[in-house]
């Protein structure tokens, strides 16, 4: 035997090394250990939620506790007519089966605007379609667990990412964990001002071809960073041209970030290999919208 | 941020125990302390959740709470291992040919560690680098230097084409 088929031959017994069904059970109890240590130091957060989501179904007058400290500041600091968006309160799904193969933990948020009807009636088009979302995705989730066999983890939350004078955008973070993990996120933004719940069109004057100008710059930005870095790899000028970035869509994933600037956001895998997560493109929209 | 990360650990624990195990049980040859490590790992996973600043990397990231934890353990229990190794190999070694076991078992444990991802595990330079904590070029040089005392050729495992 030469040294090669040796190598393939330790490769193989490796690959064979019996794992005893005792493994698993061990490595679940240092998970529940880990866990019951940190249960017992844990605040109060985490484990009432839950309760009071249920609690405030019914108390949509009363201002619940707010996740958010900001919006508690807007809520007593500012005048009355200042358009107000917050987190009143979030709904919450954990589930989990017996032998710890399906995970779910769902948080998502439900939204209140204080302000004139547009804006009000905008947050709750938006609570409903964040809602109808995380429903669908547990249900999927319930269906997996249902049918067994395999390891599903699924794990939604959010985020305010941009609170301004002008803009409120809302993150939903989705991490789907199968044999690896999918992310993706989605976000929504209203115009506090205007309390427009905007698109990605309404950012531009219609007869100015946003898609083209957006995505000829995200392909420059993807460029400069592959020449500046050598770990960045996007889908682009590849020896796959069928699959290259070619242009976002009309109605791509974005938000309006702090600074008020456009972030255009793709999905994993959408546009590079998936070590390189969610990539996330800040454009200059100045040019775009002048005519 | 932190139940989160926890969350995602815990599912790629029970997606990768099987992995996991076999590399603890690389080092230390024997079930019984392959069990402790993986326990004392899954524990420390969840512990230090926290710590995850990349999700993208929770795979990455738990081999390598494996592969410190497999190493301190051996740090811990030289002498003993030893032993234990000698009778291992007289049982286990059918092949009388079969110098490159010994020759694998006797490399530096983080040179074997790099031998084992890359050529066991089929893990990319890079992603060995993450779970080592260590940079590429480290990581390289203990490939070349470990394939030098293995006697293998570079070529032919495809190292070049990395």
């Amino acid at each position: 035997m030469n040294r090669q088929e040796q190598m393939d031959m330790l490769k193989q017994e490796y690959q064979q090394i019996e794992v005893p069904e005792e493994a698993l059970t061990r490595l679940q109890a240092g998970i529940r250990k880990a866990k019951q240590e940190q249960a017992a130091k844990k605040p109060v957060r985490g484990r009432h939620l839950a309760q009071w989501a249920a609690a405030a179904a019914v108390l949509t007058l009363v201002a619940v506790p707010n996740i958010s400290p900001r919006a508690a500041v807007a809520m007593s600091d500012i005048p009355v007519l200042k358009q107000v968006v917050q987190i009143v309160t979030l709904h919450k799904y954990e589930q989990a089966d017996d032998s710890g193969n399906y995970l779910a933990h769902v948080e998502t948020p439900q939204l209140k605007a204080q302000g004139d009807a547009k804006l009000q009636s905008n947050v709750g088009e938006i609570n409903g379609q964040v809602q109808t979302y995380a429903n669908q995705m547990i249900a999927q989730f319930e269906q997996e667990m249902e049918q067994q066999g395999g390891v599903y983890g699924l794990d939604i939350d959010y985020t305010v990412v941009t609170d301004t004078d002008q803009w409120f955008a809302l993150e939903v973070n989705t991490v789907e964990t199968m044999a690896s993990g999918v992310q993706s996120l989605k976000y929504y933004n209203l115009n506090k001002e205007t309390g427009a719940y905007m698109q990605l069109a309404d950012l531009f004057p219609q007869d100015v071809d946003y898609v083209a100008a957006i995505s000829a710059q995200i392909k420059e930005q993807m460029l400069q960073r592959m020449a500046e870095d050598e770990n960045q790899v996007y889908f682009i000028n590849s020896d796959m041209p069928e699959t290259d970035f070619k242009q976002i869509a009309a109605d791509q994933s974005f938000y309006i970030n702090q600074q008020g600037q456009l972030v255009i956001s793709f999905d994993e895998y959408e546009v590079a290999p998936g070590s390189m997560g969610t990539p996330q493109f800040i454009v200059d929209m100045t040019a775009l919208q002048k005519n | 941020m932190k139940e989160k990360n926890e969350v995602l650990i815990e599912t790629q624990l029970i997606a990768d125990y099987k992995k996991l195990y076999r590399l603890a049980y690389s080092y230390v040859h024997n079930e019984n302390d392959a069990l402790d490590i993986v326990q004392e790992s899954a524990y420390k996973a969840i512990k230090n959740s926290y710590t995850l600043k990349n999700p993208q990397y929770v795979g990455t990231w738990l081999y390598r709470i494996v592969i410190n934890e497999s190493i301190s353990f051996l740090r811990k229990h030289k002498q003993q291992l030893v032993e234990l190794y000698e009778a291992d190999g007289e049982t286990e070694d059918q092949y009388t040919d079969f110098d490159l076991r010994q020759a694998l078992n006797s490399l530096d444990p983080l040179d074997k560690t790099v031998v084992v991802l890359r050529f066991f595990e089929g893990m990319q330079l890079n992603q060995i680098a993450e779970a080592m904590d260590e940079n590429l070029n480290t990581v390289k040089s203990r490939l070349y230097r470990s394939l030098k005392k293995l006697k293998l050729s570079l070529a032919k495992e495809g190292v070049e084409s990395i």
